[in-house]
């Protein structure tokens, strides 16, 4: 219907609206900087935080294998689910920014969040 | 309908290129995926990935699966009972429509307990009552 508006793209009257904070109870947020050093809202976060970091290095490993070429981002999906994009400076390191939910929600809408430019 | 059929049927979500099965081992009990990618490039992208879905059980319980998204490609990996799925995809395949098919496969794939023989190619015109 040409009346609707998308709220992913807006137009100049009805600019988009922003991705709403995961509704589901218990978001984490972590991050991850340079050696692996983990920065997280919580205690619980930054368990997540460590947990991810490992797997998306053992991630790299695989897009090695694959010529995959960079890991952009590594999902977790299942009763919860977690999200982060993942960056690879020059020195090799794995850098993360990632949020997670222990019940509910997807990698879609914590991608979405994300990218609203949360920080730690 | 087969193993073999239930792998070529992924195929059909948009993006999906290929998928195999491994058991605990990470022997190939399955597989749809090119013939370039040998068996031991599978067993080992597919152990790295086994450990990378344990990692992430250890922070968030019952883990189902974990997408890994590369400039390249996307990989995702899930459990089908004891055995594990890899799904190899473009960079662009939704999560939400893998996770779906995943789960509509695992129940049957998590049955095969030995390496399924590759199904024979389609006859040749050339051959048979053609020829």
């Amino acid at each position: 219907v040409a009346s609707e508006v998308s709220q992913e793209t807006g137009d100049d009257a009805n600019p988009p609206l922003p991705p709403q904070r995961p509704s589901v109870a218990g978001l984490r947020v972590f991050a991850v900087r340079e050696a692996g050093h983990v920065v997280a809202d919580s205690e619980l976060s930054s368990a997540v935080g460590d947990a991810v970091l490992y797997a998306a290095r053992l991630a790299d490993s695989v897009g090695y294998h694959l010529g995959a070429g960079e890991l952009q981002a590594i999902e977790i999906f299942g009763r919860g689910c977690a999200y982060a994009r993942v960056t690879t400076p020059s020195d090799g390191s794995l850098q993360l920014e990632g949020c997670g939910v222990g019940y509910g929600g997807t990698t879609e809408e914590l991608r979405a969040w994300l990218e609203t430019g949360a920080r730690l | 309908v087969t193993p073999h059929d239930t792998l070529r049927l992924l195929r059909d979500i948009p993006g999906v290129a290929g998928s195999y099965l491994l058991d605990q081992d990470a022997k190939v009990l399955v597989r749809d995926v090119s013939a370039d990618l040998g068996d031991d490039l599978l067993a080992t992208v597919g152990s790295r990935a086994a450990a990378a879905l344990s990692a992430a059980d250890q922070a968030m319980s019952e883990t189902v699966g974990v997408t890994m998204r590369f400039a390249r490609l996307s990989v995702y990996c899930s459990h089908a009972g004891t055995n594990l799925l890899v799904l190899l995809g473009a960079p662009s395949t939704s999560t939400s429509a893998v996770k779906m098919a995943l789960r509509v496969s695992a129940t049957s794939l998590a049955k095969v307990d030995a390496p399924e023989p590759a199904p024979q190619a389609p006859r040749q015109r050339g051959e048979g009552i053609w020829g």
